[in-house]
């Protein structure tokens, strides 16, 4: 996945607070594996859904500016008010950034033991063969 | 006999049984296992592989890529675009539900004898019978009291000192010892979903199951259904292989569930009227509580308390649901910093739902690529019950001791405090607004004795065909109000129990 795929999920969840942020778990292998396992409209989806929040700012925050070019304060307005747009397709396009964003960072082993959770086993990837 | 799985390009497969079923989750394996249990040779056809507990994915992400139908990616095409939420493995739903079973309620036979002309107390003891033997089969049980963790015990006290009825929760589970897995299957075999029992039992009876195997169409000749075709899909990369024809020799079951049967039937050129229509759900919203100590929401029973109070009057459901912490980020609203300081406190959040037996009607059609198109938009009846729903489930989680609420609808501020949950009551009713989902799904080849309004008639025989028989939830003409698996079940085994006496 692109550099605006990783900046948006890193927007959405960033670091600097108690939690680690999404950019400090495996984001660069997840994103490796989402793009060799899923599914194009999936891609297609979480695409869009970055490309709209990085260069949105116009319709959150009325700055006609990516939010790459944005002051920490404007980006995490534009943040919030990204997900509780009125335009409900901006909105919907946003929310797949924050689901991929959740589910790469909630199932993060460091992420986990802040909530006093034990590790996730991996996902096999396996199935029953003929017989 | 025996299983196939994926057989690459190059080859063509074909199998003669004496009855096709198409489907191995709730409906199609109680008709298959309850064919081969009287005698006749049973092929399962299932569009996604099989997996055994070890092969279960522990993350959502897993869950997503390995057992939900197509990543989860059917949403519904209306005012809102809600997720409708299925499996696609051996065992379907069965194998990612919460393994909740409620007995079809007498008042639903009543209502299909009224309006749909069949049903009706007879019915509904067979039903029930078939819904004794599955109940002893599949280890039916009360959710066991020291595993149900925080979240069940405090809905069972909020619901209690509101006035409201309820019930722990009956589930086809073994032993469960709470760990909170349901939605990931339960890599510790405790739960009984139909890949670890009747689908083998199918096997040991002489039967085939074909795995990886997704139907394309239903070969007819005449009037008469004689098979299935389709393309082995690998299960990981998706690619096609090779061609399969599997022979029915006394008919073909339809059980590929409410969104893929109408729209299998549709690929297959059958004519009818009502086909895809009279689409209908149980579509659902959750409230988050803030409460003061740790709720740790994904320690115990991941649903383990319900209430029915209001199923006659409101048509709601209420219960409780742990959401795993990779799909509560999605959840809560805000962006950025914000929602990274929302997420602090989620060991404290705990999510309980309310579904509501909607009267909404929808369409389902066959889309680009064999995917199915659903159609539905809740109307303002049903998204005023929901709203009260969310409200009662609000009022709760402070009877349970809350100090807050998280409601999660457009226009509402995040959270809610005791005095402020009234204006839940006047929120917008704009499904747009709100977060919810369809995991309760009925109808597109529904039953009925009218061939302009219903697809089959009361014992699922295609009207105009010979040997098409719908034996899943799409040939339910109604919603139920209740978790539909143990209805699917029952009224599965029933339609096989009709095509042996015949």
């Amino acid at each position: 996945m692109g550099w605006v795929v990783r900046y948006a999920l890193r927007m959405m969840m960033p670091s600097g607070g108690s939690l680690p942020g999404v950019v400090d778990t495996h984001m660069v292998t997840f994103l490796r594996q989402l793009r060799r396992e899923a599914p194009f409209t999936v891609r297609l989806g979480l695409i869009l859904g970055s490309w709209f929040f990085v260069f949105g700012p116009i319709l959150t925050i009325f700055v006609p500016l990516p939010a790459f070019l944005l002051s920490k304060r404007l980006r995490e307005k534009h943040a919030q008010r990204a997900t509780v747009h009125r335009f409900y397709l901006f909105r919907q396009a946003v929310l797949l950034v924050k689901m991929f964003a959740g589910l790469c960072w909630g199932r993060d082993p460091n992420v986990r033991a802040g909530f006093e959770m034990a590790p996730l086993d991996p996902d096999p990837g396996t199935w029953r063969e003929g017989s | 006999m025996s299983h196939t799985a994926w057989q690459p390009k190059g080859s063509h497969f074909e199998l003669e049984a004496d009855y096709v079923v198409v489907g191995s989750g709730a409906g199609g394996a109680s008709a298959a296992v309850t064919l081969a249990r009287g005698g006749e040779t049973v092929a399962i056809v299932e569009a996604g592989p099989w997996r055994a507990p070890k092969d279960y994915p522990s993350s959502m992400y897993g869950t997503m890529r390995d057992m939900m139908d197509d990543w989860s990616t059917l949403i519904t095409r209306g005012r809102a675009l809600w997720p409708v939420v299925q499996g696609r493995l051996v065992g379907g739903t069965t194998v990612i539900n919460s393994a909740i079973v409620v007995r079809t309620p007498g008042d639903v036979f009543d209502l299909w004898q009224d309006e749909h002309g069949f049903g009706g107390d007879a019915m509904a003891q067979k039903v029930w019978a078939c819904q004794d033997r599955i109940e002893k089969e599949l280890h039916v049980t009360p959710v066991p009291l020291e595993y149900e963790g925080r979240s069940n015990r405090l809905a069972r006290e909020g619901a209690e000192k509101i006035g409201l009825h309820d019930h722990h929760m009956t589930r086809n589970v073994k032993d469960c010892v709470g760990q909170g897995q349901c939605l990931q299957g339960c890599r510790l075999h405790r739960k009984q979903s139909t890949n670890l029992n009747y689908v083998p039992e199918v096997l040991e009876r002489a039967g085939h199951v074909l795995s990886n195997a997704p139907v394309e169409r239903v070969v007819f000749e005449g009037k008469r259904a004689l098979g299935v075709s389709g393309t082995f899909r690998h299960p990981q990369t998706h690619k096609k292989g090779a061609a399969y024809f599997v022979r029915g020799r006394k008919g073909v079951v339809i059980a590929a569930s409410a969104t893929h049967s109408p729209a299998l039937l549709h690929r297959s050129g059958v004519q009818s009227p009502a086909l895809g229509e009279y689409f209908r759900a149980h579509p659902g919203s959750g409230v988050f509580g803030c409460y003061d100590d740790p709720v740790h929401p994904n320690a115990g029973v991941t649903q383990g308390w319900s209430s029915l109070a209001m199923r006659q009057d409101r048509g709601l459901k209420l219960e409780t649901l742990h959401l795993p912490l990779e799909l509560t980020a999605g959840r809560l609203s805000g962006g950025g910093a914000q929602l990274m300081q929302r997420l602090e406190e989620y060991a404290h959040l705990t999510m309980w739902i309310v579904a509501v037996r909607a009267t909404s009607v929808g369409s389902v059609k066959n889309g680009w690529g064999s995917k199915p198109v659903v159609r539905y938009t809740m109307n303002q009846h049903d998204m005023e019950r929901m709203r009260y729903g969310m409200h009662q489930v609000a009022r709760m989680h402070f009877a349970a001791g809350a100090k807050a609420v998280i409601p999660g609808v457009l226009g509402l501020p995040y959270k809610l405090g005791p005095d402020e949950i009234d204006q839940i009551l006047a929120v917008s009713l704009d499904p747009r607004d709100w977060t919810s989902i369809l995991s309760h799904l009925f109808g597109g080849c529904v039953a009925g004795v009218d061939p302009k309004t219903s697809v089959c008639d009361g014992r699922g025989q295609v009207h105009g065909y010979e040997g098409l028989t719908i034996a899943d939830a799409s040939g339910l003409p109604t919603t139920l109000g209740v978790n539909p698996q143990h209805t699917v079940m029952g009224m599965g085994m029933l339609r096989a129990e009709e095509l042996l006496d015949r």
